[in-house]
């Protein structure tokens, strides 16, 4: 029987008028009392503008610090982007916040797709989620209106079951479903949420903080609309930014190859850059004869067509079609760089297809890639070097390169089955209870698996270890292609080297808080991909939309309050100081071995002069790495000041 | 009348058209005010579209506001002919 609740938005038509900001329309859900409520966030909307920048401030101001992940208090914020369901173009992505299931941080990730729009013409922008209900249920949120409706039928199910039955249940097959798996519902970290079939909002646990409070899914469908402050400017900011998305060249290629076939070409070079590790990171240069064999121009033949999320005129995520093993078809979405890195090159693994299926299979499991294949990887090189046997994996051999073996352990992972249960924790918590040295490969940052390699390229390291949401690249890592746009790059600057990197981490971590603000995506700006727009757009698009007249310095400085109110979150709520900015070991100790960056590694003195600078340019104190009160004041962030001071994190001056 | 041309396999379901002409009614956007339905299909990727009777082909407009928002070429002017495609 459904839990039938009401709660109905306050605001209908006057949502932006000009000059007013944004208002934050806000749904509060108590799983645990089965209540529903809504409220606007007009504070943490002037301060915070939208998306990830309010969902931190309600978690900073409203969750006790010593609330764990799978608590019933524990909250769980979704936020889409202020622009979302406008024509901003890329303007799409919703930020999910909470507190972190690996560590007791910043829980973090993003998706895009078409949620947040139709979230936002639904009548909301923010769904607050606390409590834990008694038995699984959804969320259904549509036309100003939320109900609470049974999810027995589809506990238990995969993403993509679910979503097909939820639609079904609500016989309206264009409502959009964000779900988790198995995984999350066996409270596995290493999961996500899943909404559109691949769509991910991975890292953090997120698919297991839904599971721990029994919520299988949020369904939304809006037929509302949305205004914007001053219509003939905002157009003119959409022109202007279609006409930089369509001028992109490697936009084009995006739209046409994904941004897999596009860019992970054999002959495209970014195999060598030294970001993707080979065998659990025993190196970080992939043999070119073998890693030829999964590169982006073999996807050609696969990829059945292409889509794109909403709003978006580069369209990069690939639909493919594969043959089974007993002569049937798989059909799926996606397959990006960083699934290459996860399903390929960690694992030796030489078969494209098997790859694409890996990813299709995590998707269906809602396991996030990134995590999983890290604790798998560190399970498959514990197995090869004796630590583990098949004793522990069921009678499964972990051999580097068997597709079988990778695939047949996603699902271990998901269902918790013989060794599946221990890596469930992660690998920091797997390898302190097995011990015997497998410390030493255990791939964490802060205590969450890291996928990448960063060995090679310091800004690139320097913006993944310091990142809030725990050794993950979507804040501050940075390789020479942004470098190069936004600079006054001088002539000594490389990617290789330790100095003169801080300032552009700084400046990328700004420029994420201002895309995940706004919901556009990094996509289309200016991480990776087409390089089409950049702040000066996101700036004008902002202000014709919200009637405001920021500068971009003004927007910039939003997005490092921002990025400063998660350092606060990590302070007060896990305790991380300087220590935790550090790589992991075999990141420090062992070099590249082969390639054109053989002998690369993190050197201490090195990154801690690198450190140094980091934390000098934030305000923050170099010697416990925490915030001080000159610096959060001139942020104009003083209340977090006083959270710090009052818990004794905070330092006086710099 | 002007006649528009939608050739499916160049849609990547981006939603552009509809929110413009959404904001060619009302001024706002939206899926709903659009006079464009469009669904999903049941392949992989490929959208179903049709016009409903509030479409006024932008007469007003040398180019209408969803042929002209495309970012995919998905919707086109036919050169001649009546009615909505």
């Amino acid at each position: 029987m459904n839990i039938v609740l009401t709660a109905r938005s306050k605001r209908k038509r006057k949502d932006m008028g000009k000059g007013s900001g944004p208002s934050a329309r806000t749904l509060r859900v108590d799983l645990s009392r089965n209540k529903m409520a809504s409220e606007e966030r007009r504070e943490d909307a002037e301060r915070f503008i939208g998306g990830r920048g309010v969902n931190r401030s309600i978690l900073l101001r409203e969750l006790n610090p010593e609330v764990t992940w799978a608590e019933e208090e524990n909250l769980i914020v979704f936020g889409a982007g202020v622009l979302v369901g406008t024509m901003a173009p890329g303007a799409c992505r919703t930020s999910v916040d909470s507190k972190n299931a690996f560590n007791r941080g910043v829980g973090s990730s993003n998706f895009g797709g078409h949620f947040g729009a139709e979230l936002r013409y639904a009548g909301f922008d923010h769904i607050i989620v606390s409590g834990r209900s008694d038995e699984p249920v959804y969320l259904w949120i549509h036309d100003g209106q939320a109900e609470l409706r049974s999810a027995a039928s589809v506990w238990g199910k995969t993403t993509w079951e679910t979503e097909k039955a939820i639609k079904q249940e609500l016989e309206d097959d264009q409502t959009i479903v964000a779900c988790i798996g198995p995984a999350g519902e066996n409270l596995v970290k290493p999961s996500c949420i899943i909404a559109e079939g691949s769509r991910a909002a991975g890292g953090s646990g997120m698919g297991a903080l839904m599971g721990a409070k029994k919520l299988k899914a949020v369904a939304v469908r809006g037929h509302g609309d949305i205004g914007v402050a001053e219509p003939s400017r905002f157009m003119k900011g959409v022109k202007d930014a279609l006409r930089k998305a369509r001028d992109s060249a490697s936009g084009t290629l995006m739209r046409e190859k994904s941004l897999y076939g596009a860019f992970c070409r054999e002959e495209d070079g970014l195999w060598d850059l030294g970001i993707m590790p080979v065998r659990n990171g025993q190196d970080d240069c992939w043999e070119p004869e073998r890693r030829e064999r999964v590169s982006g121009g073999h996807t050609d033949k696969h990829r059945k067509g292409m889509r794109a999320c909403f709003s978006c005129p580069i369209g990069c995520e690939p639909a493919y079609e594969l043959s089974d093993d007993i002569g049937g078809v798989l059909r799926g979405w996606g397959f990006w760089i960083n699934s290459a890195m996860a399903y390929a090159a960690r694992f030796d693994m030489t078969d494209l297809e098997k790859a694409i299926q890996s990813h299709f299979v995590a998707n269906q499991l809602g396991l996030d890639g990134d995590n999983a294949a890290a604790v798998i990887s560190w399970a498959f090189e514990c197995f090869e070097k004796g630590m583990i046997s098949k004793r522990d994996t069921g009678g499964l051999v972990l051999s580097w390169g068997d597709p079988a073996a990778l695939i047949e352990m996603l699902k271990k992972l998901a269902y918790r089955r013989d060794i599946g249960d221990l890596l469930a924790q992660g690998v920091k918590a797997a390898s302190e209870a097995l011990g015997r040295g497998s410390e030493e490969f255990a791939l964490h940052v802060k205590g969450q698996d890291m996928l990448d390699g960063i060995r090679t390229r310091k800004g690139w390291a320097l913006g993944i270890v310091t990142s809030p949401c725990a050794g993950r690249h979507l804040r501050g890592a940075i390789g020479s292609g942004q470098a190069q746009r936004i600079s006054e790059r001088d002539s000594t600057y490389g990617d290789t080297e330790y100095r003169d990197q801080a300032r552009y981490v700084l400046w990328q971590e700004q420029n994420k808080a201002v895309e995940d603000m706004t919901g556009i995506c990094c996509y289309l700006g200016q991480w990776s991909g087409s390089y089409a727009l950049a702040p000066s757009d996101y700036t004008a698009l902002t202000n014709a939309a919200l009637g405001l007249e920021l500068t971009e310095a003004d927007l910039m400085e939003i997005g490092r309050r921002v990025h400063n109110l998660e350092k606060a979150f990590n302070t007060l709520h896990a305790g991380f100081d300087r220590a935790d900015d550090y790589p992991p070991k075999r990141y420090m100790d062992e070099p590249v071995k082969t390639g054109p960056h053989r002998g690369a590694r993190l050197e201490k003195d090195q990154w801690n002069a690198m450190l140094d600078e980091y934390y000098e340019l934030q305000g923050w104190d170099k010697k416990t790495g925490w915030q001080t009160e000159e610096g959060l004041e001139r942020l104009g962030l003083r209340d977090v000041a006083e959270r710090l001071k009052q818990q004794g994190r905070l330092i006086r001056s710099s | 009348m002007r006649k528009l041309k939608f050739i499916d396999k160049n849609c990547y379901g981006c939603r552009m058209c509809q929110m413009a002409c959404s904001f060619h009614h009302s001024g706002r956007f939206g899926l709903a005010g659009s006079s464009i339905r469009m669904r999903k299909g049941d392949g992989l990727t490929g959208m179903a579209l049709s016009f409903d009777a509030s479409c006024d082909s932008c007469k007003n407009r040398k180019v209408p506001y969803c042929v002209e928002y495309c970012p995919y070429g998905a919707l086109q002017k036919e050169k001649k002919g009546h009615g909505k495609g």
